[in-house]
């Protein structure tokens, strides 16, 4: 689809395909696909133009984001259906990770566990919920202790961005609230 | 007897630029929302809920379905020029869900709230 919204049509025609993002050139989309050759989610990419997907990858993999040079994709990894989630980074072309950092710590269901680069291509960013509040933390590649980005003390944040310059994030946060609600029939 | 949920979601801008310290894990708490200002408001829109980004030229592209379904807005980043980019009747709200994770294995994607 183009940008103002027109042109749209289909690339891919997999059962249940989410998590779409371009590589850096526009000529790639990387994506997350389940039910295809295998029942567990993985990572594929596809020309921008449509064409034969390609797998990157075997291992449980989704959420992808590609580096700012086009070079490296991040990614949610889980060794198994019942292992914890792990942030790790591959080569745009696939394969083995080349980076696995620890257990990602939120399974909340209402919670994307989504990766983003930083702007310079030296860190990652993504969202951690500790008791029910979200905020957005950025961990190095080259090592180093996690950085708090946000200060949120409430709600939970669902999706989140860094702008170009790497100057702002901007984020979609907020809570679900629930009410029992007595229907009566009018008589 | 039923169930009626809210989804409250809405667009926060935050400016890194504006932090005077970069605050280590375990350091003191710095004062909360500080840096953050809120672009929309409002309840059940679910504003940014499925997905958002900030567009090449700057502006901020977001889920929204202000209008009963699920399209793709656009706003700037001081929250001027609002304005839809889709129009996909056919689409619903969907709660976030992901492929993977120790409790849910399959995804629940699905699932419209």
């Amino acid at each position: 689809m183009n940008a103002d919204g027109s042109e749209v049509r289909q690339l891919t025609s997999g059962k249940l395909e989410s998590d779409p993002c371009f590589s850096p050139d526009g000529k790639w989309v990387v994506y997350t696909s389940m039910g295809g050759d295998s029942p567990e989610p993985v990572l594929w990419k596809i020309p921008r133009e449509g064409g034969r997907p390609v797998k990157l990858t075997a291992a449980l993999s989704a959420h992808p984001s590609v580096s700012p040079d086009g070079k490296l994709i991040a990614f949610f990894l889980q060794h198994t259906p019942q292992a914890p989630l792990r942030l790790a980074v591959m080569p745009f072309d696939g394969g083995e990770p080349i980076k696995i950092f620890d257990a990602y710590s939120s399974l909340d269901p209402l919670q994307q566990p989504i990766v983003r680069w930083a702007p310079d291509g030296l860190a990652l960013a993504y969202i951690e919920t500790r008791e029910g509040v979200s905020n957005v933390w950025k961990r190095r590649l080259d090592g180093g202790p996690p950085e708090q980005l946000t200060d949120f003390e409430t709600d939970q944040i669902y999706w989140f961005d860094w702008s170009r310059d790497g100057m702002q994030l901007v984020l979609s946060r907020g809570s679900e609230t629930g009410d029992l609600v007595l229907v009566r029939n009018k008589v | 007897m039923t169930i009626r949920t809210e989804h409250n979601s809405n667009i926060w801008l935050v400016n890194l630029a504006d932090r005077p310290t970069v605050k280590q894990s375990g350091e003191a708490k710095a004062p909360p929302y500080r840096r953050a200002k809120q672009l929309t408001h409002g309840s059940n829109k679910y504003e940014g809920l499925n997905g958002l980004t900030f567009a090449p030229d700057g502006s901020i592209r977001y889920v929204s379905v202000e209008r009963g379904s699920r399209d793709i807005w656009s706003t700037n980043p001081d929250g001027s020029e609002h304005k839809q980019i889709t129009d996909e009747p056919r689409t619903g709200v969907r709660r976030p869900s992901h492929p993977m994770g120790a409790s849910s294995r399959l995804p629940p994607r699905a699932r419209e709230s």
